[in-house]
């Protein structure tokens, strides 16, 4: 393989040195991984440095440009929140976020977040302004400088730039350095045969739940989502999907996308493919890893190792890591991991879990968060095939703004005092949402409360009523849900932060579903459902031909919409490919280094243009020999048939009780 | 340690972070399970693993060679550091063990007797003490035994309350308020 590993495999040790480490490494043969993993260290502080240089000149950025990384559509700041309330009516718009809450942390907050972001821009006009003003469709588009054409493998040459060969010479210094190739004095390895180990002792999931604060989400599994046949790991019901796998396996390393959670104790937690326990190994390198850089008060981040990205979130007492070779960035898989940080807190709670771990360091978390894995997996799945998290938005569902208004209205007349949030959804799309005027929900908590129902079929038999800890809410006490499928594919959430209200939950379930059935629309929002799992329209809608696919997402109210995913992206590998493209064009408009508001991008497979303005983010896919013009018209016609159809692609006029009192 | 978990794990870390990780599945009491073996190297050439590497450990083992005289007499240093830097709840009760390695070779090298080795063991809050041959497999299994035994008698209780309920109307100094 290379040098290094022909040192160490080659070396013919002296078995009898026993347990010394000069014999613990001698006689087995390095695996393929070990280059990558003997980078990690050394590419480390480049990449740092690299990081730093960016932050630095990224407020400049900030502040001229409109667009703005992820993580600011999710946590919008004061700055935007106030210009906002002085240019609209209160109750125009549906800003699913709340301004900054000061007990929430950011998803993937950095150092760099721009405090004073230009709100007056981000204020501007609606989209009808945009277009005609702000933004001269094709004009602008033609003489913008950000345009840019990329071909695919732009992609790649950019990659190898921020990446860093490893200089793999010291470690080979300090591999025969250490004796490991024969050793002509055996005294030598005698000094060193002194080893310390660390133990730590995992128990195997209890099957008993007596520990576990109250009864969590049914442990069912849904059989529409787990085979039977997958069955290996059964630790009090859960069936865990690739449960079998573990590192030796070629199907392990053959996934694009690992999932490593433990805790900072080391102890496996959750891993997304294979047995957490069985590959705790792994979880040893990890703490290794993080240790070594608390020690010099840093903190590692990302690894680049070839097509590899490693990238870590420390949120003590929980680590968090992704390995991945997707092509997603390191923003983006920061984000993802922290959705699954959020995943485990609306189970436990943040105040909760923090303070078993203070109580003990070494506690085994898998005892208390078990029976949700489900969710982790289906989150970890969900991520791979739905832009909403990559956008930090909620997908709507397709209807009539007048049904959407009816439905909201008998919602806010059934309300309750206990009743918090009133919530029609389908498994993946928001139909309506009401709220307190002062206690808007942020797009993160929604896409919990859709996570729970994707994750599980649980729900679709009966009322159900669980405890769930939205963080950017209030990531530290349960709100209580009562969950139940008021027809097919339609479920309404009831959320309320008394947990003996299920009785008064229930019967406003029962109201609401009385009117609606009365008036037909029941009957109508089933319907819509219905398509709406197919994706609610489709691009021929648009009558614009040479369009294959868009994302359309509405900065203001951090909501999206996208037509059906029909041919050529019908089956699932050009699918996910479209996602990919999505989010390499998302990654790099976002760019803190350099942000893009336009970008023109000729793929293999299609051509995407990627347009951001204050007011909206505009992702299309067209064939792939449009030419940049017709693309440019296409985009412009597009949007006139996005605003037209606004009111019924997006919930523009967010509802609350107050209204209705 | 090889002996112990036969081969399953590798070594390709230890070159650039001192350390081995191996896990091994182990039957305690009728009780299946699954040990995190963090084997560290002893050498100072190694660079420290840092504070945050040791912390939350369960048990603790210190291996000497029988036939090194210096490698005993850092036992007690070694026990130090690693309370030090793991700072576990009740550092007096926390679980070690000590391991005297490599009986296998001649009688007449050997430097570290038996009766020594277990003088200090007791001397520390009667540490077990198992002397050992990875080469000859000899008492191997029942070191790792005692280890996990030790290890489990980590693993305490812990109060779990319910958070209290969000009150919703007090929450007024609170801006959860939306942009509109």
């Amino acid at each position: 393989m290379n040098s290094f590993g022909s040192n160490t495999g080659g070396g013919g040790l002296d078995p009898t040195s026993g347990f010394s480490p000069a014999d613990a490494t001698s006689p087995r043969l390095m695996p393929a991984k070990s280059r990558p993993t003997t980078a990690l260290v050394l590419d480390q502080h480049q990449v740092q440095q690299h990081q730093d240089n960016e932050s630095l000149s990224s407020d400049e950025f900030m502040l001229s440009s409109s667009a703005s990384p992820v993580i600011k559509d999710i946590e919008p700041r004061k700055g935007i929140t106030s210009t906002i309330h002085s240019t609209k009516r209160p109750l125009e718009d549906f800003p699913l976020s709340s301004p900054e809450h000061p007990r929430t942390r950011h998803l993937g907050s950095g150092p760099d977040q721009d405090p004073n972001s230009d709100s007056s821009d981000e204020a501007d006009g609606r989209l009808t302004d945009t277009d005609t003003t702000d933004h001269p469709p094709s004009s602008a588009l033609q003489s913008l400088r950000e345009i840019e054409e990329h071909d695919r493998d732009d992609r790649q040459i950019h990659g190898i730039e921020t990446r860093f060969r490893a200089i793999l010479a010291s470690d080979q210094d300090q591999n025969s350095e250490a004796g490991y190739s024969s050793d002509p004095h055996p005294e030598a390895a005698l000094n060193a045969s002194q080893i310390q180990d660390k133990l730590k002792v995992l128990r195997p999931k209890p099957s008993n739940s007596s520990s576990r604060p109250k009864s969590r989400l049914r442990r069912t599994v849904s059989t529409k989502s787990y085979d039977s046949d997958d069955i290996s790991n059964n630790y009090g019901g859960y069936q865990k999907h690739f449960g079998d796998e573990n590192q030796t396996t070629g199907s392990w390393t053959a996934h694009r996308k690992h999932f490593f959670i433990l805790s900072s104790a080391g102890k496996p937690i959750y891993a997304r493919y294979g047995d957490e326990s069985r590959i705790s190994s792994y979880m040893g390198v990890i703490q290794a890893l993080i240790s070594f850089f608390a020690d010099n008060d840093d903190t590692i981040r990302c690894i680049n190792a070839g097509q590899h990205k490693f990238v870590f979130v420390l949120k003590t007492p929980l680590y968090l890591v992704c390995v991945s070779r997707t092509g997603e960035s390191e923003v983006q898989l920061r984000d993802q991991l922290g959705y699954l940080y959020s995943q485990i807190i609306s189970v436990l709670t943040h105040s909760q879990m923090t303070k078993i771990f203070e109580q003990r360091n070494n506690f085994d978390l898998r005892g208390l968060i078990g029976g949700t894995e489900i969710f982790l997996d289906s989150l970890g799945k969900l991520m791979n095939t739905y832009a909403g998290f990559m956008l930090g938005a909620i997908q709507c569902l397709t209807m009539p703004r007048a049904l959407r208004d009816k439905v909201g209205a008998v919602l806010g007349r059934a309300k309750c005092k206990p009743l918090l949030y009133a919530i029609l959804l389908t498994p993946t799309q928001l139909i309506t949402l009401l709220r307190p005027r002062k206690h808007s929900m942020h797009p993160a908590d929604l896409h919990l409360i859709f996570n729970l129902l994707s994750g599980s079929t649980t729900f679709e038999s009966a009322e159900s009523w669980t405890p769930i800890c939205l963080p950017r809410f209030n990531n530290k006490s349960f709100l209580h849900a009562y969950i139940h499928y008021i027809a097919k594919k339609v479920c309404m959430v009831l959320i309320s932060p008394d947990k003996d209200s299920f009785h008064e939950m229930s019967s406003v379930r029962q109201k609401v579903v009385e009117e609606l059935e009365t008036s037909g629309m029941l009957t109508s929002l089933e319907s819509y459902a219905a398509a709406g799992s197919r994706g609610g329209f489709s691009v021929g809608d648009t009558g614009i031909l040479g369009l294959r696919h868009f994302l359309y997402k509405s900065r203001i109210n951090f909501q999206f919409t996208m037509p059906e995913l029909t041919d050529p992206y019908a089956c699932q590998s050009p699918r996910k490919r479209l996602l990919r493209q999505y989010q390499y064009m998302h990654e790099r408009m976002h760019r803190k280094a350099r942000p893009l508001k336009l970008l023109f991008h000729n793929g293999e497979h299609e051509a995407m243009l990627g347009w951001i303005t204050s007011n909206f983010e505009l992702y299309a896919a067209f064939g792939p020999f449009v030419s940049k013009n017709a693309v440019v018209q296409m985009t412009n016609k597009l949007l006139k048939w996005i605003r037209k159809q606004e009111d019924n692609l997006l919930i523009l006029n967010s509802p609350n009780f107050e209204k209705f009192k | 340690m090889n002996q112990y978990v036969n081969k399953k794990f590798s070594n390709q870390y230890k070159a650039t972070i001192g350390a081995d990780f191996l896990t091994k599945e182990v039957m305690v009491d009728d009780r299946l399970v699954t040990m995190q073996i963090w084997d560290t190297a002893g050498q100072e050439r190694f660079q420290s693993l840092g504070v945050a590497f040791y912390r939350g450990a369960d048990c603790c083992v210190l291996v000497y060679d029988v036939n090194n005289a210096k490698s005993f007499e850092t036992l007690e240093s070694w026990r130090e550091e690693f309370l030090i830097q793991a700072s576990p709840r009740g550092p007096e009760s926390f679980p070690f063990v000590v391991i005297g390695n490599k009986i296998d070779m001649e009688e007449s090298k050997r430097v570290i007797s038996q009766k020594k080795a277990m003088a200090w063991c007791q001397a520390k809050g009667n540490i077990p003490y198992f002397e050992t041959s990875a080469k000859e497999a000899i008492n191997v299994e029942q070191a790792f035994q005692t280890i996990a035994k030790g290890a489990l008698q980590q693993e305490g209780e812990v109060e779990i309350e319910f958070p209290d309920p969000i009150k919703i109307d007090s929450d007024t100094s609170k801006d959860f308020g939306c942009a509109c």
